[in-house]
């Protein structure tokens, strides 16, 4: 569950994690072998950052009530939010 | 022939004459119509009628018009500045002012006082009343006014499908982040299904939001007239608008047109541009800081490394590590020193010791027979081999040794112990060590 987290993440939410990471290196609190996996936690936030900004929307999908009012889009791709 | 209601035999000359003998000057006959017109004419009016042909020079010129007929009318300067609003052609207006005949150019025009919107006059009461109302319940309150995500994940956008708007914003959002991901939710945004449909809209929204992954709304719609722009003072939408559990931006109409919709929703923007460019981010912006937070990381972690290796150079040049035999050298030393201590002291001890053995040896030697024989005396041994000290422990006879300090000498006593004794000498008194201890 933890390995699914990052790709889950709203931007501003991985932004947050990349910030403490290099506080906590910076700061020493973390030990050398730890730093490792946290500079490595660090990049593959960032790479999803910016996935999230490379992306390119197709089109414009709409929202329409079905019969019980619930909204759906009509493009049927909201996997990745 | 039809019949007349005169007999035109029976006209009276004089009349008949009186017309042809004098005809009236157009200043003549401008004053009769001025009195005419002051006679059947209030002195004060109100007309109803649509402006055309509006000319504003200083003064204002217009006609007002309805289906059949025109009537010209002038505001001069003085009253114009009191009219609240501007004048175009095609609105309805209601006129107050009076009738009177401007015989230099022969019109009969409306001298026009004071002017009022007709129609947008109720709306714009009415606006007022449900503006104060809300304000009073905390609609409006600053405190209350959420926050914008800073990148979002989904932007809703409540607007017509055809319109100008939705255009502009989808434009404006592609620009800024071609990866921002829109939903449009499509409304009538005049006429009266709109405010039914509008806040429909926006309940829906803000129910299911969590489940669509929508942080943000834009509401929005192209210019128009109070009329058209009216469904966003409604009571319903406010309502909506207030409700909504997720952010609102709102942007209505043109940038000098406040709607109550705008003044309750989290955001007011003048136009949709302006509301894309509030809700969407700057995607190149962020990618620059998020180059940034990557150096910044690489950075930190290469000095962090960098102090780890240090730290452990230092450690090897410490001298445990460099040279490890150094710290046995000072137990070694003090070994070495401890062991000499040891030998000097035993040695001291044994000396000493030796010392005091040869010290009360020569006291025992001192206080011993030998020394004393070494002088000269001697003792002597009776038969039975017991030390003599009385002559008259012995008789004329016994046999006697003497010992000397070199061997002895064996004697027969020749007479006994003469009658006059010595000198008593001390002898030893009990527990006193005596000559021959």
């Amino acid at each position: 569950m933890a390995k699914d987290k990052p790709i889950k993440l709203k931007y501003e939410e991985a932004l947050e994690q990349i910030e403490r990471i290099v506080e906590r290196i910076e700061s020493g609190e973390a030990g050398l072998e730890q730093t490792i996996a946290e500079y490595e936690n660090g990049v593959k936030l960032i790479d999803h950052c910016r996935a999230i900004l490379d992306r390119v929307e197709k089109r414009l999908a709409e929202l329409t009530p079905d019969a019980n009012g619930q909204l759906t889009t009509d493009d049927d791709d909201d996997s990745d939010a | 022939m039809s019949r007349l209601p005169f007999d035109p035999d029976r006209r009276s000359h004089k009349s008949k004459t009186a017309a042809d003998a004098r005809a009236l000057s157009v200043s003549e006959v401008s004053a009769m119509v001025k009195t005419a017109l002051a006679t059947a004419l209030p002195a004060k009016i109100r007309v109803v009628g649509e402006v055309s042909n509006f000319s504003d020079r200083t003064h204002w010129f217009f006609s007002l018009k309805d289906d059949t007929a025109t009537l010209r009318a002038v505001c001069f300067a003085s009253a114009a500045r009191r009219v609240g609003f501007a004048l175009k052609d095609g609105l309805q207006v209601v006129a107050t002012g009076r009738i009177d005949y401007y015989d230099a150019q022969g019109q009969i025009q409306l001298y026009v006082d004071k002017i009022e919107p007709v129609g947008e006059g109720a709306l714009d009461l009415q606006f007022r009343a449900l503006c104060e109302q809300l304000r009073k319940l905390g609609y409006f309150d600053p405190e209350r006014k959420k926050g914008l995500p800073g990148v979002p994940q989904t932007v809703a956008v409540v607007t017509s499908r055809t319109g100008a708007a939705l255009q502009d914003v989808i434009n404006t959002a592609n620009q800024r982040w071609a990866g921002c991901r829109l939903l449009l939710l499509d409304v009538h945004v005049q006429g009266a299904a709109a405010a039914p449909e509008i806040a429909a809209a926006i309940d829906a929204l803000s129910a299911q939001a969590f489940r669509l992954a929508i942080d943000v709304i834009i509401l929005t719609r192209g210019g128009g007239s109070i009329e058209d722009l009216w469904a966003f003072n409604e009571r319903i939408v406010a309502d909506a608008v207030y409700r909504c559990a997720i952010p609102i931006v709102a942007a209505i109409g043109h940038e000098t047109d406040t709607t109550i919709a705008e003044l309750v929703a989290d955001v007011r923007c003048a136009t949709p541009t302006q509301a894309a460019v509030t809700v969407v981010p700057d995607a190149a912006a962020l990618a620059h800081q998020l180059d940034q937070l990557h150096r910044r990381l690489g950075l930190v972690v290469r000095r962090s490394a960098e102090h780890a290796r240090h730290t452990l150079a230092g450690w090897r040049r410490h001298p445990v590590f460099a040279r490890p035999d150094r710290l046995a050298a000072p137990v070694r030393e003090r070994l070495t020193t401890v062991a000499d201590r040891l030998v000097a002291t035993s040695l001291r001890r044994a000396t000493s010791a030796r010392d005091k053995l040869d010290a009360l040896g020569r006291q025992l030697a001192a206080i011993g027979p030998s020394n004393v024989l070494h002088r000269g005396y001697s003792y002597t041994l009776d038969p039975a081999g017991r030390v003599l000290r009385r002559a008259l422990d012995v008789a004329a006879g016994d046999r006697i040794t003497t010992v000397l300090s070199e061997g002895q000498l064996a004697s027969r006593v020749e007479n006994g112990a003469t009658s006059t004794p010595r000198r008593r000498t001390r002898g030893p008194r009990n527990g006193e060590p005596g000559l021959f201890a």
